[in-house]
């Protein structure tokens, strides 16, 4: 039991939550992308904000009808990956975000990703509910 | 009785295990191998589990804690569970990126059903190579890791120049003697001729 020592002593904690998607319109397969690019950003520059110097991890994964969007960022310093299988545009889709940081608890990061999620999804109509959660301390 | 091999890609956070499990799966299967595997996070939503699942593998979560301590358990009972359910001729492991491979092993080889553990496959992300080492960060962490490692793979070297990789190549030897030391680029298939065989799954490796 040794290792739990490691994540007290950096402070290290992850949320997950995944959510349901909806938009007005359809949004086809670039601008999905691109959502999720500035989803990550966003979330990435929030955590950013506040822990400052310290270790980042986000992976989000999103399935619609037409495929899916697979993204992650380590860190501020690197650019967001991304990987799309959609062939045509989507109104509604599952999406999956997991964060790990550190220095940081866990309403911290569930107000930072919900702030994201708003500022992306708002330009483009978007909207989204929460289906489950998860915040895991150590 | 059939013994199950068990493969652990372990790495810290952002090091490529997903990509790099999904490569060698897709060659081990084009080899005829069933394969399973894993995936261990700390949150509660699995990402890397729905990612798997889309290239159409047999996928295990554990999630909402780490395999290495709290939930050691569960890797035991979840390796005979597939054993018994599936059958595969192979099991890769993706454990949290925070995990300690060492005490991963433990786990797997507490299992009741017989299983072959390969050497330990530790990933070390060249691109983060600084940053990782930096001892103000999690560079403790991640040296326990390494140390741990009788493999590292170090990825993403499509990434960096050969002086970079070379120089990274000293200081893990330096890290850890005794682990062999490959290079490889999961994302662009480079070097998994040499790794694959290592690893010891594949009759005649």
């Amino acid at each position: 039991m040794e290792h739990k020592t490691h994540y007290s002593e950096y402070n290290i904690s992850s949320f997950g939550t995944l959510v349901k998607l909806s938009f007005v319109q359809e949004l086809d397969p670039l601008s999905s992308t691109q959502m999720m690019t500035m989803l990550m950003k966003s979330i990435a520059s929030g955590l950013m904000r506040k822990i400052g110097f310290g270790t980042l991890r986000i992976k989000a994964f999103l399935k619609c009808p037409s495929g899916y969007i697979k993204a992650d960022i380590t860190g501020l310093k690197r650019e967001v990956s991304t990987e799309s299988t959609m062939k045509r545009g989507m109104r509604r889709a599952k999406l999956a975000v997991n964060i790990v940081a550190q220095g940081l608890n866990e309403e911290e990061a569930k107000t930072i990703l919900m702030e994201a999620m708003e500022k992306t999804l708002a330009p483009l109509n978007g909207r989204f509910s929460i289906i489950r959660e998860h915040v895991q301390l150590h | 009785m059939i013994v199950l091999k068990v493969v652990q890609v372990a790495g810290f956070l952002g090091s490529g295990k997903t990509t790099t499990i999904l490569k060698i799966t897709k060659r081990l299967s084009l080899n005829g191998m069933k394969v399973a595997i894993i995936v261990n996070s700390l949150g509660g939503v699995p990402v890397d589990g729905m990612v798997y699942r889309e290239s159409g593998l047999k996928v295990e979560e554990i999630g909402g804690g780490c395999i290495c301590c709290e939930l050691a358990v569960n890797l035991a009972n979840t390796l005979r569970l597939l054993k018994e359910t599936y059958d595969p001729d192979v099991v890769m492991i993706e454990p949290e990126g925070l995990a300690i491979p060492n005490q991963v092993r433990s786990g797997i080889t507490s299992t009741k059903v017989k299983v072959e553990p390969s050497p330990i496959l530790v990933l070390f992300d060249i691109t983060s190579a600084e940053e990782w080492l930096d001892e103000r960060r999690l560079g403790h962490l991640i040296i326990e890791q390494l140390k741990d490692a009788e493999i590292i793979a170090i990825n993403k070297i499509d990434l960096v120049n050969e002086s970079t990789v070379a120089k990274y190549e000293a200081i893990l030897k330096s890290l850890n003697s005794s682990a062999m030391i490959v290079r490889i680029s999961a994302l662009k298939e480079v070097g998994l001729n040499e790794l694959i065989p290592s690893l010891r799954v594949v009759s005649g490796t």
